[in-house]
C-alpha cells in the first residue's frame, strides 16, 4: 500500500486520540522513526501491523476501527489529499459511485506499483446499485462499509448497505447493495 | 502498374453524431464563422458560448497567431488550437475537423486546466469528460505531486525541527561533557587529596575485603607491621601479623557479624622491626558496605597511643611522686616532736634523783626509739634509690623457703601481735629450695606480711603459706582486710603506690611492695595479687623458680 494509506491511519488516530497514542502505535508497531511518504509504495504489512497496533493500544475492535478508518478516508484523507478531485467524483452519491470505476482505472496509471481495487456497477437504478469490490487483500470489508458510509455523510445521502457477497465466506468478492432515498437538496 | 484502390473499412461507417459523444467539449460552427452547435459540457466551462454566435464573438485565438475565423481553421487542419474565452478568459484546447465542403467545420475541444481546484471553479464533475480524456489525469497527477511537495514540506519540517532538537542536544551533551569533566577533575583532586592523606596520615589505615585479605594499606600501617605496602596486597591477616591474627580477625568477624563500627583501646602490640617493645594502639574499625548493603569488607584505623599512654604513665608517676612526698614528710616530721618533746625534758630535768633520772631516762629511750625509726625511713629511702638506679646487690646461694618464712614471720610478729592478729602459717612438707639472696627473700616477705597486718582491722586473721606450684616455689599472704579496688589491683605494685586508704595508714610511704617486686624479679620470679574487693581481703603471691641443683654462690648486682 502506498504511504498515503498509512498517513491516513496515523491523521485518523492523532485527530481522535492524540499524538502521545499516536507515538505509542508507531513505536508498538516498530516504525517510530520512519517518515512514511504518501506517494511511495510500502508492504502491506506496515499497514496492517499499524491497523493491530492501533486496535491493541485503543483497546478497539478491528472491525470498528476498520469502519472509522473507511469513514476518516472519506471524509477527512479525500478531502485534504484529493480536495476537488474527490468532490469532482460525481454531483451525486449514484454519480461518484458509478464514476469509481473510471477513478481507480487513473490510479493505476498513476501509480503503477500499486494493486488499487477494481470497482464495478452493477444493477443500476435511480436509488440503488449493486457494487462489486474486487481486492487481493484480505480484511477490508469494513473498511469498504466505512467508505460508503462517508460517502454517505460527503453527499449527505443516507443509505442502506448489504453485505450481499463475502469474499471471506467464499465468494468471489465482495458485493455490497446500496440504496438511498435521493440527495436531501 | 498501380495497386488497386480500396475504400478504408471505417469509411462511412463512423455516424458524426455518435462521434462527437467523445468530445463533449466540442465546438461547431458553419462556412461564415456562426456557431450552429456546442458539446454538452461545453457551456460549464464558457457559458457564453452559445448556437447562433459568432466565433469571434466569443472566442479569441491565443494560438497560433492569426485572426479567427472558419477559414483560418480550415487553412491550419493539423495545428493545435489554443482558444480563450471572451467573457472568462478559460481557455480550450483542441484541434480542428472539416465535416464538409461547405465550410461546417468543428472544435474537438477540451478545457486547460493547471490545477485541481479549477475543476470545482468550472462546476465541472469527471461525467463531464470523455473517458479517454487525459485531464482528469493530468488533474490527479498534479494532486499527487502536490501531495509528494506536501510531504516534502512535512519532511522538511521534520528535519529542522530534528536539526534543531539535534543542536539542543549536542549542546546539552556538550554541557553534560563540560560538568562531566568538572567533576571528574574535582572527583581526580579529592582523591589525590584522599590519597596523600592516606599516604602520609600519621595513622594506620587498611581496606580489608570479606575474607579478611588486605586491598589497601597506607605506609604507617604497613611500617608497623614491618612489611612493604605491595606485600600486604591480597594476603590475609594472619599472613601479615601472625601473632596477633587471631584477636585482630575476631574483631573483624565481629564488626561484619554487628554491621557496626567497633572501637578498641590501648590494644598492645610488638612490632615486628621492634621486637621486646610494647606499643599501644586504639583501633577504631567500620564495616563497609556493597550497593546491596551487603558487607563487603572493613576499614580498619590504627592509631598509636603509646607516647600518650608513656605521658599518662609519667603523670600519674609524678604524682604518686608528690604524694610520696607528702607522706615522706609527715613521716619524717612525726617522729621529730616526741624526740624534742624527751630533749627538752632531759634538759630542764637534770638531776641526781632517781625518780627524774629514770623520766630522762625513759624520755631518752623514746627519743632512741623516733631515731631509729627515722633510721630505717632514711633506709628506706636509700633503698628506693638504689632500685632506683639499679645498685642493689644480691648475694645468692642455695637457700629454701621453708627457712626464710619464719624469719620473716619473726620479724613481723611483733606487729602481728601488737594488732592482735590470728595467724595460720602452713610450713611446707617438703622442701622448697631456690637459688637467692635470703636477706633480700627475707625482708620481701616480711614486707607481704607487713602490708598485710597494715590494712587489716585490728584482730583480724593473716594467713601465710608456701606450695610448690610446677617448677615454682609459691608463697601466699592472705589476710581478711580491706581489699583492693579492682582498678589498682596492677598499680599496687608501682613505686609510691598507695590505694587512698593506705595514706591513711600510718607507718609507710607507699615502696614496701615496690621493694618486693623488684627484688622478686631479680630472681626471675614473679608477684601478683587478688583481691574480691574492697572490704574483702587480698592475697598476695610470690612466686620464685624452684632450685634445681648444684648452684654456687654468687654476687649480683
Amino acid at each position: 500500500m502506498y504511504g498515503i494509506v498509512t498517513k491516513a491511519i496515523g491523521e485518523l488516530i492523532v485527530s481522535t486520540y492524540g499524538e502521545e497514542r499516536w507515538e505509542a502505535v508507531r513505536a508498538k508497531a516498530g516504525l517510530e522513526d520512519e517518515f512514511l511518504v504518501s506517494t511511495e509504495p510500502y508492504p502491506d504489512e506496515v499497514a496492517y501491523g499499524l491497523i493491530g497496533a492501533a486496535c491493541d493500544i485503543l483497546e478497539c475492535p478491528v472491525e470498528e476501527f476498520m469502519i472509522r478508518f473507511g469513514e476518516h478516508w472519506i471524509l477527512q484523507t479525500g478531502a485534504a489529499c484529493y480536495g476537488p478531485l474527490m468532490k469532482s467524483g460525481g454531483a451525486t452519491l449514484r454519480e461518484f459511485l458509478l464514476n469509481l470505476p473510471h477513478f481507480h482505472t487513473r490510479v493505476v496509471l498513476l501509480y503503477p506499483r500499486l494493486q488499487p481495487p477494481e470497482f464495478a456497477c452493477s444493477d443500476v437504478t435511480e436509488n440503488s446499485l449493486r457494487l462489486h469490490y474486487f481486492t487481493a487483500r484480505p480484511g477490508l470489508t469494513n473498511f469498504m462499509v466505512g467508505l460508503l458510509r462517508g460517502l454517505s455523510q460527503l453527499y449527505e445521502t443516507p443509505i442502506s448497505i448489504v453485505l450481499s457477497a463475502a469474499k471471506a465466506e467464499g465468494a468471489n468478492h465482495d458485493i455490497f447493495d446500496v440504496a438511498w432515498d435521493g440527495p436531501r437538496k | 502498374m498501380s495497386p488497386p484502390e480500396t475504400t478504408p473499412p471505417l469509411a462511412g461507417k463512423l455516424p458524426i453524431r455518435e462521434f462527437l459523444r467523445a468530445f463533449p467539449f466540442y465546438l461547431a460552427w458553419d462556412g461564415k464563422g456562426v456557431i450552429v452547435e456546442v458539446g454538452p459540457s461545453l457551456p460549464k466551462v464558457c457559458p457564453e458560448i452559445a448556437a447562433g454566435k459568432s466565433l469571434n464573438e466569443v472566442l479569441r485565438l491565443v494560438r497560433p497567431q492569426g485572426a479567427l475565423s472558419a477559414t483560418f481553421f480550415a487553412e491550419h487542419p493539423d495545428q493545435l488550437f489554443i482558444v480563450a474565452d471572451r467573457s472568462n478568459d478559460r481557455l480550450l484546447r483542441g484541434s480542428y475537423l472539416a465535416l464538409d465542403s461547405s465550410g461546417v467545420g468543428v472544435l474537438l475541444a477540451t478545457p486547460w486546466m493547471t490545477g485541481p481546484d479549477q475543476i470545482t471553479e468550472y462546476g465541472l464533475t469527471q461525467s463531464d469528460f470523455a473517458v479517454h480524456d487525459q485531464t482528469l489525469d493530468l488533474l490527479l497527477l498534479q494532486q499527487t505531486q502536490h501531495m509528494a511537495a506536501n510531504d516534502l514540506r512535512q519532511l522538511n519540517a521534520k528535519l529542522i525541527a530534528k536539526r534543531e532538537q539535534l543542536i539542543e542536544q549536542e549542546a546539552r551533551v556538550r554541557q553534560s561533557e563540560r560538568e562531566a569533566r568538572q567533576q571528574r577533575d574535582e572527583a581526580r583532586r579529592q582523591r589525590d587529596e584522599l590519597e596523600w592523606i592516606h599516604n602520609n596520615a600519621p595513622i594506620g589505615l587498611c581496606y580489608l575485603d570479606s575474607e579478611l585479605r588486605y586491598r589497601r594499606v597506607n605506609r604507617y600501617l604497613a611500617d608497623i607491621n614491618g612489611l612493604p605496602v605491595e606485600a600486604h596486597i591480597g594476603r590475609r591477616i594472619a599472613e601479615i601479623v601472625p601473632a596477633i591474627a587471631s584477636r585482630v580477625e575476631e574483631e573483624a568477624r565481629s564488626v561484619m557479624a554487628t554491621r557496626r563500627p567497633a572501637r578498641y583501646e590501648n590494644v598492645t602490640v610488638t612490632s615486628p622491626l621492634q621486637p621486646g617493645v610494647t606499643r599501644y594502639f586504639n583501633e577504631s574499625w567500620f564495616p563497609l558496605f556493597d550497593d546491596c548493603g551487603e558487607v563487603a569488607g572493613l576499614t580498619l584505623l590504627v592509631e598509636e597511643v603509646t607516647d600518650r599512654k608513656r605521658v599518662r604513665v609519667l603523670r600519674e608517676a609524678d604524682l604518686r611522686k608528690n604524694e610520696f612526698l607528702a607522706t615522706l614528710a609527715h613521716e619524717l616530721r612525726n617522729p621529730l616532736a616526741p624526740i624534742k618533746s624527751a630533749l627538752q625534758l632531759v634538759q630542764m630535768t637534770d638531776s641526781d634523783d632517781p625518780a627524774i633520772r629514770r623520766e630522762n631516762i625513759a624520755a631518752l629511750g623514746i627519743a632512741e626509739r623516733q631515731v631509729d625509726h627515722l633510721v630505717r625511713l632514711v633506709d628506706d629511702l636509700l633503698e628506693v634509690a638504689r632500685i632506683t638506679h639499679g645498685k642493689i646487690e644480691l648475694r645468692k646461694a642455695q637457700t629454701d623457703i621453708c627457712e626464710i618464712l619464719p624469719q620473716a614471720l619473726d620479724l613481723a610478729r611483733p606487729h602481728l601481735e601488737k594488732k592482735r592478729h590470728s595467724l595460720s602459717y602452713k610450713a611446707p612438707t617438703l622442701p622448697l629450695p631456690v637459688v637467692g639472696d635470703t636477706v633480700r627473700l627475707v625482708q620481701v616477705f616480711a614486707n607481704l606480711l607487713d602490708n598485710a597486718i597494715k590494712y587489716t582491722t585490728p584482730e583480724g586473721a593473716i594467713a601465710l603459706c608456701a606450695t610448690r606450684e610446677g617448677p615454682d616455689a609459691v608463697v601466699r599472704v592472705r589476710d581478711n582486710g580491706r581489699g583492693i579496688p579492682p582498678d589498682k589491683l596492677a598499680s599496687i605494685w608501682d613505686m609510691f603506690s598507695q590505694v587512698e586508704y593506705a595514706r591513711e595508714a600510718k607507718g609507710g610511704i607507699g615502696i614496701g611492695l615496690a621493694i618486693a617486686r623488684t627484688i622478686v624479679h631479680l630472681h626471675n620470679g614473679r608477684v601478683g595479687a587478688s583481691s574480691a574487693g574492697v572490704g574483702l581481703g587480698s592475697e598476695f603471691y610470690v612466686a620464685i623458680p624452684l632450685a634445681v641443683s648444684g648452684v654456687t654462690q654468687t654476687v649480683e648486682g
